[in-house]
Order: structure tokens, then C-alpha cells, then sequence
């Protein structure tokens, strides 16, 4: 533990790298590369009921990052919408050049998490976001700033 | 232009520190646990300073690292100001909902039945009778909009309500002139303050975030909420309160995080 901890020292003293990720309380290490869950055969929604979705004003989410695993930015949200089904989607300007390149890719409510003024993208890795389709309005209605939806929370 | 050479500090090391250290255990920075970084203070130079302090050694910078932690909560603890406040904030700076912590996952919190629950009280007060939900959300209430710091790096600006700590121990008939107040939690989170900073005029036992009663995964029904502190301090689902004179051990004391832990 103490040779870790100066090594870590040494790190950050020798390249003034910030140091990244939060611990988990308690335990004695977490990988900086934490691999996704893998999928269970609960729903998205009774994940997301599992997490104490609290209150959000939506226009509190506009701009919010969108954060992976390694809490490196996907990209922010840049609107919230409602498809024709009664989804929320968060539609988030996916980009992995720096904010560079962007396209916008819609994200369900039920993945993600909010950490107060970020959001964690947990049940959506990735991967996931290279691959989605590039969204478009369609027949998808934006819901305004003022309304008020529910989003799980989460901790680092 | 002709570049000048920054003269020698006098503090620097006359041999450079061995990097041997890094090369060999590479793998392990990968698995850095951050909030153990946090707990130390010292930096690798700084440690080579230290007379005698071999660097290569881990019971030596342990013990070094342990030193200039525990001297930097004492100093803390002696140049705290009892009547000073902390900067407060306007209701646009609220964040809703407020980021949400503990030392297990949000999956695993257990709401606490409000209609079940009474703050226990024990130790050094007169009127030891308990309080349910109702009784304590009936007394009068302040409001904080305070800046919430963690050990981790992260902060918000919340809003709190609920009632004043000091008054609340002095309708209790508490011993003011005790040493500590520590708090039990229903998860099994122990956490405790000194008096001053449980006197300070922003300590509040909290039953509101904005305005609303606290929601199960902040703490309800009651929770701390002090302003000097640093946010592991503000125990949450506060089953009872002690009064004493004997230092209570506290859940993250033990993980070896320091005490005082002001801001």
C-alpha cells in the first residue's frame, strides 16, 4: 500500500497529471480500466428504479458531459426528447476527437446516472455509442426546459 | 537571447531520487486508488528531504506520509475559528438533485422507515427522551446554501434545511463543555464531531434539500450538515446522537483518513 502510494506521488510530482477516477469507499483499489457489467436480464427500467431516480429539471441536463466508465467526456447533451413510444432520450453530440467530428446519438434515460453537474453513462458503454446511429428529430418531441422527469443517481 | 540557467535551489537533493521505483512497478499505477492518494500530503521530493527518511523503505514513508497528515488535521483543528462562516450561495447556484455518496453503491441503500424512526440520544444530556420524524421536523428550521466539498475532489452548492445543532443540543439539556458528539447512522456509519464545530452557527441537522423533505438515498429523515467539514463528515440516516467525552473511532478513521478533516 505505502510503495503504491509512492509511486503515485512520484507520478503525479514528476508529470503534474491530475489524478483521475473516484474509489470506491472501503475498498482497497479500483481499476482505472474498469471493464462494463455485463448484461443481466433485468430491464433498463427496473435498473434504473434500482438507483433512486430523483427529480430533474431537464433544462438542468442541457450541457451536462456525458461521462464513460473512465470518466472520460463522451460528449454533452445537447436536448431531451420524448419519442412517439414515451421514451426519454438524451441526445448527446457523441464525439471522440476532443468534441471534434460530433454526431448526435439519443441515449435512454434508464443508462444513465446523474453525479450532481455530470452524468454517468452506466449502463451504455462506450462502444455502444461508436456504433449507434447517428440521430435525427424524426417524430421525436423535444420537452422543454421546465418540465420536470426523473434520472437515477450514482456514485464514482 | 542568451538562456539562463536557474541557479541551484538550495532544496533541491544533492542526488536525484531513485525512478528505479516506477520502471519496477508499473502496473501498479494502474490501479491507483485515488482516495488513498488524497489521504497523503507529501510528494516524493518533499519526502526526501526528510532526514532520514528512506524513500525505498514503506514502513518509512508510511510513517511519513501518516506524520505530515495527522500535523496538517492538527493545525487545522487549532487555527478553526468558531464564529467564522463559510461562504454562502444563492438558490440559482443549487444543484437538484445533489450528488449522491457513501461507502457502498446506490443499490444498496436501505431506506429508513420514517414512521419507525427516533433519533436515539445517550451520554452527556439531561433529556434523553427520543425524537420521532414529526417532533423534529416540527422545531424551528434554518436554511443553508452551502458549498459541499468531498475528500474525492468534487463539490456542489446545495441547499439544506433543518434544525440549529447548538439549539438543538441546549433544548436537550446536552453538556456543551463535552469534547465530541458522534453520530450513528442506520447503515452502520459512525461519524463523529468535536464540540466547536458541532456549536458552529452552520451546523444543522437537516430534514430539507430545496426546500423538500431529504429524499432516502441524502439521508432520510435526518441528516448532518455542517459547513467546515468535509463532506464524509455529514453522516447521513442519523439513528442517535452521543454526547461524550471519550473519542469516538469513526467508520473512515479507521480506513486511516484523518479526523478533523476541516475545510
Amino acid at each position: 500500500m505505502a510503495r503504491t502510494t509512492l509511486i503515485v506521488l512520484a507520478v503525479l510530482a514528476s508529470t503534474g497529471l491530475a489524478t483521475v477516477g473516484n474509489a470506491a469507499a472501503g475498498e482497497p483499489q479500483l481499476a482505472l480500466a474498469q471493464a462494463a457489467e455485463p448484461a443481466t436480464s433485468e430491464s433498463p427500467e427496473t435498473r434504473m428504479n434500482r438507483r433512486f431516480p430523483q427529480k430533474v429539471r431537464v433544462g438542468h441536463l442541457i450541457g451536462l458531459p456525458m461521462l464513460d466508465d473512465n470518466d472520460v467526456t463522451l460528449g454533452t447533451v445537447q436536448k431531451v426528447v420524448r419519442t412517439p413510444e414515451g421514451k426519454i432520450e438524451l441526445i448527446v453530440d457523441y464525439s471522440k476527437w476532443f468534441g471534434w467530428f460530433g454526431r448526435p446519438v439519443a441515449v435512454p434515460i434508464e443508462v444513465v446516472a446523474i453525479l450532481a453537474r455530470q452524468i454517468a453513462s452506466i449502463d451504455m458503454p462506450r462502444q455502444d455509442y461508436e456504433t449507434a446511429p447517428t440521430w435525427s428529430q424524426g417524430k421525436a418531441v423535444t420537452i422543454a426546459d421546465d418540465e420536470i422527469i426523473r434520472i437515477a443517481v450514482t456514485r464514482r | 537571447m542568451a538562456i539562463r540557467t536557474p541557479s541551484r535551489s538550495i532544496f533541491r537533493p544533492r542526488r536525484p531520487v531513485d525512478q528505479g521505483i516506477l520502471n519496477a512497478n508499473r502496473s501498479l499505477v494502474e490501479t491507483i486508488n485515488r482516495r488513498n492518494v488524497l489521504r497523503g500530503s507529501l510528494s516524493l521530493g518533499a519526502l526526501t528531504l526528510l532526514t532520514g527518511c528512506n524513500v525505498t523503505e514503506n514502513d518509512h514513508v508510511q510513517s511519513a506520509l501518516r506524520a505530515v497528515s495527522a500535523w496538517n488535521d492538527k493545525v487545522q483543528s487549532v487555527i478553526f475559528r468558531p464564529g467564522h462562516l463559510a461562504p454562502t450561495y444563492t438558490e440559482a447556484d443549487v444543484v437538484k438533485p445533489p450528488r449522491f455518496n457513501a461507502y457502498y453503491d446506490i443499490e444498496e441503500v436501505k431506506p429508513v422507515d420514517g414512521s419507525a424512526w427516533k433519533l436515539e440520544l445517550s451520554g452527556r444530556i439531561e433529556n434523553k427522551k427520543p425524537w420521532t420524524v414529526q417532533e423534529i421536523y416540527a422545531l424551528p428550521e434554518e436554511e443553508l446554501i452551502i458549498r459541499h466539498i468531498c475528500v474525492e475532489g468534487w463539490d456542489y452548492i446545495g441547499q439544506w434545511s433543518g434544525v440549529n445543532f447548538r439549539a438543538f443540543l441546549e433544548r436537550i439539556g446536552a453538556d456543551i463543555s463535552a469534547k465530541y458528539i458522534a453520530f450513528h447512522c442506520a447503515d452502520g456509519y459512525v461519524e463523529s464531531l468535536d464540540m466547536p464545530t458541532a456549536l458552529h452557527p452552520q451546523t444543522i441537522l437537516a430534514t430539507k434539500y430545496a426546500k423538500e423533505p431529504i429524499t432516502d438515498p441524502f439521508g432520510f429523515p435526518l441528516r448532518l450538515r455542517t459547513s467546515t467539514k468535509l463532506g464524509f463528515k455529514n453522516a447521513k440516516w442519523i439513528v442517535a446522537i452521543e454526547v461524550t467525552n471519550s473519542f469516538p473511532e469513526t467508520y473512515y478513521g479507521k480506513e486511516g483518513f484523518n479526523w478533523f478533516s476541516g475545510i
